[in-house]
């Protein structure tokens, strides 16, 4: 049961790689119809990427849209298929920063990361229930690396090849770091509890 | 930290995220289940936090409207880096194979153009005069060359022979302006001494080769490469007469031997008899160089020992003065 389990898991994941991987190359050799495909395994996910950090519809549907025209004429930058998602990501929050910026006739880009990681932007304050209440009060007692890493694993469901790109840290610093934040927010749960 | 602990859990949450059950991810944990279990619910709750709802995006495909790219590279399967320095591989082979051929070519040749070209941009580049000077008579031994191998060659034509003595006669040209206007800059007299040693053995390889061609049918040729050589002589005359004013005293030994050597030279190309020369090219030569420096006033007598040795030399090697003058054409 577990071995098929872990069959199963695995060769799902394998075949996803392949796939995405003869997409890309096709869409290099100029096959637009492959793009196609990229972008629409891609867009949605990019599009609430940003939606979470613009709020507004249009906005974020036009940012988008940026991207992939960004990514279609520098795709052969692309090395392997396995960094292409990550790559989408930083280009979208690239955008975010400039549509900010521009909004704005100055404005810190410290504070456009803030806005980006740390603000309750994803959650939807108004329908959690008592624990998970107890939770997101808990989580900004994190340290804010830790708080940025699990907002951006557990409530937008990011990849750690993506958070690592849109970090600058390793994927094995976010192991390491969510695994930490993880544990410490379990202790400070069970003290809550107590 | 246990680093294995750490992949262990993250392994056990991409199960989560893929779809398993919580209780499926804690059996992918052993044997560290116990120690994160609550770990796993703990993310599952996290996870399970109700999102912001986003609404339906419209999908404009905006690039579609881009143009279709000229990937004309890209059948290669090769990166753009690669292309790039296979481009530039190629067109430097082609740059030594055009060079090669160029080094190799002959007067008359298409390619001897370039080997020009080349030999110009070496004399740009060079730093001082006296590797100008070096590169010029260089340059005069590789033409005299050139005369040689055509002029054995029974298959060459008469243009590329008339073309190889025209660049000859350039090429002496040259090496003696060269001279002349370094000689003008540094008036060195162990310096001239050296140059008017090289000339002379430019002068005697264009004789002897002006003989070999006369034997042949080739006596037009022979003509021009005499006139080549007689050229330097001339000027090996002047230059010894100016050196001589310069530097009288300190050099008096070694010109006494420069002076043979000199006069030995000049026996050859002299056109006139035998018994003549041998008596006027040894005192016109002794004349100019070990007489003391003539007054500005003093005019060379034109009957004197030197008016029968070269009738082509003009006047120049009697003007007093602290540069060299210009050769005689």
């Amino acid at each position: 049961m577990e071995s098929s389990f872990v069959y199963i898991s695995e060769d799902r994941s394998y075949k996803e790689s392949l796939f995405l991987e003869n997409l890309l190359n096709k869409a290099k050799k100029g096959e637009t119809a492959a793009f196609g495909e990229l972008y629409n395994f891609f867009f949605k996910k990019i599009y609430t990427f940003i939606y979470y950090r613009v709020s507004h519809k249009e906005t974020a549907e036009d940012l988008a849209e940026e991207v992939f025209l960004k990514a279609y004429a520098k795709l052969n930058s692309i090395k392997e298929a396995g960094s292409l998602e990550a790559w989408l990501y930083k280009i979208a929050r690239n955008l975010v920063i400039d549509y900010y910026r521009g909004k704005k006739e100055r404005v810190e880009l410290s504070e456009v990361e803030n806005t980006l990681t740390y603000e309750d932007t994803v959650i939807d304050l108004l329908n959690l229930n008592h624990q998970q209440q107890i939770l997101n009060k808990l989580l900004k007692a994190l340290p804010q690396d830790q708080q940025q890493i699990m907002r951006l694993k557990f409530f937008e469901g990011l990849e750690n090849s993506v958070i690592a790109e849109l970090t600058g840290k390793t994927e094995g610093a976010i192991r390491v770091i969510q695994f930490r934040a993880i544990t410490k927010l379990r202790e400070l749960f069970e003290e809550y509890d107590e | 930290m246990n680093k294995e602990l750490e992949n262990i859990f993250d392994k056990a949450l991409s199960e989560l995220k893929q779809g398993a059950s919580v209780e499926e991810a804690v059996l992918k944990c052993q044997p560290e289940q116990a120690e994160l279990a609550d770990s796993l619910l703990l993310a599952h709750k996290l996870s399970g936090m109700p999102k912001k709802t986003v609404p339906q995006p419209a999908m404009q495909r905006k690039y579609v409207l881009v143009p279709a790219k000229a990937v004309w590279y890209s059948w290669l399967h090769f990166s753009r880096l690669a292309t790039i320095s296979m481009s530039l591989a190629l067109f430097l082979s082609a740059a030594a194979g055009t060079g090669y051929a160029a080094y190799y070519s002959m007067p008359g040749q298409a390619l001897f153009a370039v080997k020009k070209t080349a030999e110009n941009l070496q004399l740009q580049f060079a730093t001082s005069p006296e590797k100008k000077i070096s590169l010029q008579v260089e340059f005069s031994k590789k033409r005299l060359m050139d005369v040689e191998k055509i002029l054995k060659n029974p298959e060459s034509s008469p243009e590329t022979a008339k073309a190889a003595v025209k660049e000859l006669s350039e090429q002496t040209k040259n090496t003696l302006e060269t001279v002349s206007l370094a000689s003008k800059k540094d008036l060195d007299p162990q310096k001239t001494r050296t140059l008017v040693k090289t000339l002379e053995t430019i002068a005697v390889d264009q004789e002897k080769l002006a003989k070999e061609a006369k034997t042949g049918t080739t006596k037009e040729i022979a003509a021009n490469v005499e006139a080549s050589a007689k050229t330097i002589n001339n000027y090996i005359l002047i230059a010894a007469n100016e050196l001589e004013k310069s530097n009288i005293q300190s050099a008096k030994p070694d010109l006494e031997n420069e002076k043979e050597t000199a006069s030995s030279t000049t026996t050859v190309i002299d056109e006139q008899p035998k018994a003549e020369k041998s008596t006027t090219s040894s005192s016109s030569i002794k004349s100019l160089i070990v007489s003391p420096p003539l007054e500005p006033e003093a005019q060379p007598d034109p009957n004197a020992a030197t008016s029968g040795y070269i009738p082509e030399t003009p006047e120049p090697q009697y003007v007093p003065g602290p540069s060299l003058p210009t050769p005689a054409k």
